[in-house]
């Protein structure tokens, strides 16, 4: 493992960048110049820029227990080595090129506490195909004026952390990605006003904001927009300011669904977003003793029993698993409240599905569905199942609503199975 | 008004009305995009026993509904549908011959049943359409394509299908499920290799919230794959189906998230797998621990396995392990249990930890994490990972486990399934 050194106005591409007396000027010198293991850190001078006049790369990969790091210098050891005592981060500025940028071409690499900015290329950092394990941490992104603060195409388990998205036309988006966390982030401006995406997925798996913040001073029109699909998108504890929190319609078939756990920062108020409804926790409708209740509401024409609003939104992930066991009957009952409806639906657009075991020699499983009908919007109506399994295991679950009357009609659903 | 049309491949004519058997159309085309346009709920029925060239693409022109789907049926007289009295249930058959034709599923909600498609030279017999889906296929098969390097089903960008009793057969992919949709359903469909032995059975590409439910892969012996793994997918299950094959998964590499869960493997009552990049995860009873879970997890990462890319029991960052109701303000220890398999050198607190995410602040709803820091010390003790907090807020706490550490294929942890919490 090697330290090195840049320094982008004293440094000199002749030097060996092993002191800060010998500091590179440039960041290639590290990338690519010269071969790096894992484990070596570049120490990036505070509080000086550099003009990159090309796309940075690297050449050899770290690994997940020792990755590379490329680290802007703070006023706190050991990441001072100059003793600047500075808090500025180190700028790399690509002036607005339209052909260069901060590409993430290997796997674990960190790059910390970098003001990174200025492209009219389509992404300011771009993590390419096939890279893993890419950490960014306590970065500026801004100046993406025409395209992407981070553009990530197939890869994965990258962590981005405490780092400032500004006035990028969208600040994250890519394709065929997943298990990636923006930790303790936030996103800001944006250059096209009315048009600028607060974090865009498409064909994302798995991403999780956590306790990131959106728009605090720059309204804009959405916090996600989903092309394509991107299923599954976690915003935890994350502060908002927008339009509409997500935009599910540029693709009818998008099977994204982003889960808003505490939105907008609202301790309790969770939240469920898809193209075909939503779901979120509300206290407007109390069953006897409980105070919150889950309110279900299709959102589309999409909305239908190939398609239906299910407590969780997925088609084929049950709502509930619970273990019953073989030879004894059991009994499920979910309450259910409708809203607004005007005629309401039928057995075949709203009911209850368990799936249970249903031999005890080998793995097949059938699938039962409730009877129960609403009659007004006012009844809390049990919706139950009654079945025997033929082995001990887990029965699935699923509250299915499949039918769209208008948008302000749905059900409301006491989220604890009853079983006897 | 929903209508009743008719198709005999054998007698029937374009010039007909197609309302009658008598006046029986010759192609299903004639139902799809030529004749009359379709409302939602109309049903046309194939003459069963009878074979089709269509010479072109069929399409489709008109959507149904979810409630009143447009259906082709073929007719089936073990079934009931026998409108021409003829006692057969050999599904009527649609021979592409060899051109670039195939069943485009250009509009939304049709059912298609009873239909024996072969013989294309196009990408995909059957091939999706942008933005459409709500299709089920019933009983069909879907099989020798004239151009084998090709598909026999492709779902891109749809919405929800259905595939049910199917059989699919001699395409290098009998079945392409990617980029963009997902939901869709599998049951009782059969996978062949076929005569021309496929490489693949089955790509998952971005193949999201798809199930395959007691279906067969490899009925006719192994395929090369079982599997190629495209892209991102997350959440393909497979429950109750058997497999044969030479290698499960092909392209299983660092493209995204990719979650594969098998319950009852291999039609194996209670083995339960989950297959991520970065390692699997195992249901097991033989190694329990004493008051613990009745069944433990059997975590074995994979050789590319580190902590930033770290195995863990769902396999997502995004979901938790455990969830744990904790009250405010009360302190509360979450631990644990694991064991170590085979370990040589024991993983480290910094390489196999417990990370619990929990409300710190009473004012707003903001999250902290706390890492366990206990370690493995041999591989026969239950070790305890624990971790201490008081939650500023009621509510669930979360509960990961992580290792993130690869010493050999036969190198991994059990896991108690029950979390202790004090």
């Amino acid at each position: 493992m090697a330290n090195r050194y840049v320094d982008f106005s004293t440094g000199s591409s002749t030097n060996n960048g092993t002191t800060t007396a010998l500091s590179w000027k440039d960041l290639n010198s590290f990338m690519t110049t010269e071969a790096r293991t894992a484990g070596d850190i570049c120490y990036v001078r505070a509080n000086r820029t550099w003009d990159s006049a090309t796309t940075l790369i690297q050449d050899e990969a770290g690994t997940g227990a020792a990755p590379i790091r490329v680290i802007g210098c703070t006023s706190v050891a050991p990441y001072d080595p100059w003793g600047d005592a500075s808090t500025v981060r180190a700028v790399v500025d690509f002036a607005a090129s339209a052909a260069n940028n901060f590409g993430i071409t290997r796997s674990f690499w960190s790059i910390e506490n970098l003001d990174i900015k200025d492209v009219t290329s389509q992404s300011l950092i771009e993590m390419s195909n096939v890279v893993a394990g890419t950490q960014i941490k306590g970065c500026k992104i801004s100046g993406a004026i025409t395209g992407y603060g981070i553009w990530t195409d197939y890869n994965n388990n990258a962590l981005i952390q405490n780092c400032e998205f500004v006035n990028n036309a969208i600040h994250v988006s890519g394709t065929g990605c997943g298990n990636i966390l923006f930790d303790d982030c936030s996103f800001d401006g944006g250059a096209i006003e009315g048009t600028c995406y607060l974090g865009d997925v498409d064909d994302f798996a798995h991403m999780v904001f956590r306790n990131c913040s959106f728009g605090q001073s720059d309204a804009q029109s959405y916090v996600i927009y989903t092309a394509n699909m991107g299923e599954e998108t976690f915003f935890i504890n994350c502060e908002t300011t927008y339009g509409t929190a997500v935009r599910n319609d540029a693709c009818p078939t998008g099977r994204h669904i982003s889960y808003w756990q505490d939105f907008d920062g609202t301790y309790g108020d969770h939240r469920i977003y898809a193209n075909w409804g939503t779901v979120s926790r509300t206290s407007s409708a109390v069953y006897q003793s409980d105070t919150h209740s889950i309110k279900m509401m299709p959102a589309s024409t999409n909305c239908n029993v190939a398609s239906p609003c299910t407590l969780n939104m997925k088609t084929n992930t049950p709502d509930y698993k619970l273990f019953c066991k073989d030879g004894v009957a059991k009994t499920i009952t979910m309450y259910v409240r409708g809203l607004n409806w005007a005629t309401y639906p039928t057995t075949t657009t709203l009911f209850l599905e368990a799936e249970y075991y249903d031999s005890s020699t080998v793995g097949t499983m059938t699938v039962v569905s409730s009877t129960d009908v609403l009659v007004d919007n006012t009844t809390w109506t049990p919706f139950s199942v009654t079945f025997t399994p033929h082995r001990d295991g887990y029965v699935r679950l699923k509250l299915k609503l499949g039918l769209y009357e208008d948008a302000a009609t749905g059900i409301y659903v006491k989220p604890t199975p009853v079983v006897t | 008004m929903a209508v009743t049309r008719y198709v005999d491949f054998t007698n029937g004519s374009s010039n007909n009305s197609g309302a009658d058997i008598d006046h029986a159309w010759n192609h299903i085309r004639e139902f799809t995009s030529l004749s009359t346009a379709r409302t939602v709920g109309d049903v046309c029925y194939v003459r069963a026993n009878m074979t089709e060239i269509p010479g072109a693409i069929i399409t489709l022109d008109e959507a149904g509904s979810a409630d009143l789907p447009i259906q082709v049926i073929g007719c089936n007289a073990t079934q009931g549908v026998d409108p021409w009295s003829d006692g057969s249930d050999v599904r009527p058959i649609v021979n592409f011959n060899q051109g670039s034709y195939y069943l485009s599923l250009a509009k939304r909600h049709w059912v298609f049943k009873n239909l024996d498609l072969y013989n294309s030279n196009y990408t995909s017999t059957i091939n999706s359409v942008n933005t459409y889906g709500f299709v089920e296929l019933n009983n069909c098969v879907v099989r020798d394509p004239f151009n084998i390097n090709t598909y026999g089903m492709s779902l891109q960008y749809m919405s929800p299908c259905r595939i049910i009793d199917c059989e699919f057969y001699n395409f290098l992919y009998q079945i392409r499920i990617g980029s963009g949709g997902g939901g869709h359903f599998f049951e009782r469909c059969k996978f062949y290799k076929g005569a021309n032995a496929c490489t693949y059975l089955v790509l998952l590409n971005e193949a999201f919230d798809t199930r395959f439910k007691d279906c067969e892969f490899g009925v006719d012996g192994a395929a090369n794959y079982c599997f190629n793994e495209g892209n991102v997918s997350s959440d393909v299950t497979f429950d109750n189906c058997s497999y044969n094959y030479n290698t499960a998964i092909h392209g299983f590499d660092a493209l995204g998230c990719k979650l594969i869960g098998h319950q009852d493997a291999d039609e194996v009552l209670d083995a339960h797998q989950t297959y991520t990049y970065y390692g699997t995860c195992d249901r097991v009873t033989d190694v329990l621990h004493t008051g613990g879970s009745a069944t433990s997890a059997k975590l074995i990462p994979s050789s590319v396995c580190s902590i930033l890319t770290p195995c863990s029991l769902t396999g997502s960052i995004a979901r938790p392990d455990f969830s744990v109701w904790c009250e405010e303000d009360v302190e509360t220890t979450i631990s644990i249990y694991v064991r170590g398999l085979n370990w040589a050198s024991y993983p480290t607190s910094d390489q196999l930890f417990i990370e619990v995410e929990y409300y710190d602040d009473d004012a707003t709803a903001h999250i902290s994490t706390e890492h366990s820091s206990e370690e493995l010390v041999d591989n026969t003790t239950w070790t305890a990972l624990s971790v201490t907090i008081t939650p500023a807020r009621v509510g669930f706490v979360k509960v990961k486990l992580y290792l993130g550490i690869y010493e050999d294929a036969t190198t991994g942890i059990y896991v108690d399934l029950k979390p202790v919490v004090t």
